[in-house]
């Protein structure tokens, strides 16, 4: 029981940043789409700003595997 | 690395300018100078030529023509001795008078062209909906007339029930029959075969539900509703046939005068820049002046190229740009040939100022060593190999570029590939019994990880250290001493770290606290609060690094989950296409997630420490060549 719920922690630490990584990443994605449009120029910037949000699955990864090491 | 510039003054007799900027233009070496060029207001001559060449490149795209790339520059070289000797009024009024008449058969081919594309595209929708009535005319009786009605969706059932009502009303014989057929927009097609002495009510009916006869007069004029659809079917043969005849007609135009008005074009547009020079030159009666920037190791070759063919007629001055003078030279980047694919990173980016700092080289260093990190497979790395080698023979510059940059990325995958014990997954471990150098990365997670949190600390920490050394060449203050204060608040935590594994006694923390306090004085001293900010900024930056373990960690297991289909299936046929789809689907994502998150990292983490892109880009005054200039454009 306990292990299940070390297991449920660990991928909400994953899915939780995941989903709000990928709204912010859709929301980056179509105003950032429309920008290199009418500026091709600016792709290098709005990659980066289409990145930045992934920090928070990698932090989560890393919470995960604390849990499941630590407590596995 | 970024070249060398010097600023190059060239003064001329007033008699030989047009030959001196004429040379310039062929030598192509110097970026015009901002007082040099005026681009936007010139002689009436100059406006002429530009929209000479506006017509001749709007003729190119008519014809469809797009192998820029395929002119060389004798064509060019050609065309030019053709139009040697002539002034631009002449060359202008001489050259559009030659195309007149090209241009208007070509504007006459494509007007046609786009008429029965039109017509074609009415004739196939008419048809269509007339497929849909075949069975209804079939089924006609001698002495019913039959028509078709345009009407909107939402009046068709109403109008249909009125049709069908007045029909009952003249007894069973008297029935008549009615089809709708919807189209794409709210109106459809309604077919009524109307029983004789209804003609006149029917038409009534139908005119008070706001539907239109539909005779297709456009399309098919005088044929009665029953003959249309044959009809139709031969008018489409005819105008598909005649468009075919177009067709070959533009093709045949196009590889005959394609190349020769590109080459045009080319001879034109270099004629137009020259002019653009001129017109921006400071002059006296006697002379002329023009001044601009030219790398440091093409400069001998072209004073000696000037002084050989102009003279006494010359004179030169160059020398090296003053520190005021920094924000004005432009940038141009030279690299070995090993390290100048990785440039193509810096293309999505402004380019690099003239004192800032090239990271070309450490690019072409970390990024394959980060990707073929995540890879981490001696098969997938054999594969991308291959792919490279091919994707290197490729005549395309930026395609090359991506072939060179896949072959180191794959040499990396395959020396991780050797040190985690992959191939195609644990394949190689099931054939040949083979063994990973370190670790198993799917096995053990933290070991990798720490190893990519260090890696990460020492990436971050290299673009610190050039940020630093960066503020001390321009003397920004605040600038190197944020950087400093950074890379001193990163040190005593790793020394801190270092101290806690090795179990020292805690007299040894002071060293940490002491190289903090001396951080923070300099953070605080560089960017004030928002230094402190920064330096939080950095610790993130470094976790983010645990992306090449988990990306690594994922495709790994990915591969491991291809293999275990042969566990379940067996040798089988099943087994082995699983198994040969899943690691393809692996691959492409190994490929795709390893690129994006290494350039991710070298972008955001590693950029972001030192890198200003407020450069401007060399641009010499030259012949344009192959077709990037269009993207410009």
């Amino acid at each position: 029981m306990e292990k299940a719920i070390i297991a449920i922690a660990a991928a909400l630490s994953v899915g939780i940043p995941a989903a709000a990584t990928a709204y912010a990443q859709a929301k980056i994605g179509t105003a950032g789409a429309g920008t290199v449009a009418e500026k091709p120029e600016t792709a290098g910037t709005i990659i980066i700003l289409e990145a930045l949000p992934e920090t928070m699955v990698i932090l989560g990864f890393v919470v995960a595997i604390m849990l499941i090491l630590r407590f596995a | 690395m970024i070249q060398s510039m010097m600023r190059l003054a060239i003064w001329g007799v007033a008699a030989r300018q047009k030959e001196i900027i004429q040379e310039m233009h062929r030598l192509g070496v110097l970026h015009i100078g901002q007082n040099g060029a005026q681009k936007e207001a010139g002689p009436e001559g100059l406006a002429a030529l530009r929209l000479l060449r506006g017509r001749i490149l709007g003729l190119v795209e008519s014809l469809g023509w797009t192998r820029w790339s395929s002119l060389t520059d004798e064509n060019i070289d050609e065309v030019e001795r053709l139009m040697s000797g002539l002034e631009p009024e002449e060359l202008t009024s001489d050259i559009d008078a030659s195309i007149d008449e090209f241009a208007g058969r070509l504007t006459a081919l494509l007007e046609e062209k786009n008429f029965l594309e039109d017509q074609l595209s009415r004739l196939k929708r008419g048809k269509d909906t007339l497929d849909r009535f075949a069975s209804f005319f079939r089924q006609g009786r001698g002495g019913e007339a039959t028509a078709l009605w345009l009407v909107s969706g939402e009046n068709a059932n109403a109008a249909m029930g009125a049709l069908k009502a007045a029909y009952a009303s003249g007894g069973e014989d008297r029935d008549g029959r009615i089809h709708f057929v919807p189209g794409r927009d709210s109106f459809g097609v309604l077919g009524v075969r109307i029983p004789s002495g209804f003609e006149g009510e029917t038409g009534r009916i139908l005119t008070d539900w706001k539907a239109l006869p539909w005779d297709m007069s456009e399309l098919c004029p005088g044929v009665p509703a029953e003959k249309r659809l044959e009809a139709l079917e031969k008018k489409i043969g005819e105008v598909s046939e005649r468009l075919d005849v177009i067709s070959g007609d533009l093709k045949k135009a196009s590889s005959e005068w394609g190349p020769r008005l590109g080459a045009l074009f080319m001879f034109l547009d270099g004629k137009t820049e020259q002019a653009s020079v001129e017109a921006g030159l400071s002059l006296s009666p006697n002379s002329f002046g023009l001044f601009g920037w030219i790398p440091e190791d093409a400069l001998l070759a072209t004073v000696a190229s000037l002084k050989e063919k102009f003279g006494g007629d010359i004179l030169l001055q160059w020398r090296r740009p003053e520190e005021d003078e920094w924000g004005e030279v432009p940038t141009s980047l030279k690299n070995s040939p090993l390290t100048a694919p990785f440039e193509l990173f810096l293309k999505l980016l402004s380019p690099p100022s003239y004192s800032g700092v090239d990271p070309t080289a450490a690019v072409a260093l970390f990024f394959p060593f980060f990707s073929g990190c995540m890879i981490g497979d001696i098969g997938y790395g054999a594969v991308i190999f291959l792919i490279a080698l091919r994707l290197r023979r490729s005549a395309g510059a930026v395609i090359k570029n991506a072939g060179s940059i896949l072959l180191a990325i794959s040499l990396w995958s395959i020396a991780w590939g050797a040190a985690w014990g992959e191939l195609f997954g644990d394949t190689g471990h099931r054939l040949f019994h083979l063994e990973p150098l370190w670790v198993e990365r799917s096995e053990s997670v933290t070991p990798v990880m720490a190893f990519t949190v260090a890696l990460g600390a020492a990436h971050v920490m290299l673009g610190l250290l050039i940020g630093v050394w960066q503020g001390i060449k321009n003397r920004h203050r605040h600038q190197w001493m944020e950087k400093a204060g950074n890379l001193v608040v990163l040190f005593s935590f790793i020394v801190a770290l270092m101290l806690l594994k090795a179990e020292l006694p805690q007299a040894f923390f002071s060293i940490p606290l002491s190289l903090l306090v001396i951080g923070l004085v300099l953070l605080v001293g560089g960017g004030g609060i928002g230094g402190i900010i920064e330096a939080f900024g950095s610790f993130g930056n470094i976790i983010s690094y645990v992306r090449i373990a988990a990306i690594g960690l994922s495709s790994a297991i990915l591969a491991l989950v291809a293999s275990s289909f042969l566990d379940v299936f067996g040798l089988s046929v099943l087994g082995i296409i699983l198994a040969v789809m899943i690691h393809l689907l692996n691959f492409v994502l190994a490929i795709g997630g390893s690129g994006l998150h290494a350039a991710r990292l070298h972008y955001v983490e590693f950029f972001g420490k030192f890198y200003s892109g407020n450069g401007e880009e060399y641009k010499p005054f030259q012949r344009r060549r192959g077709s990037s200039w269009k993207k410009q454009s």
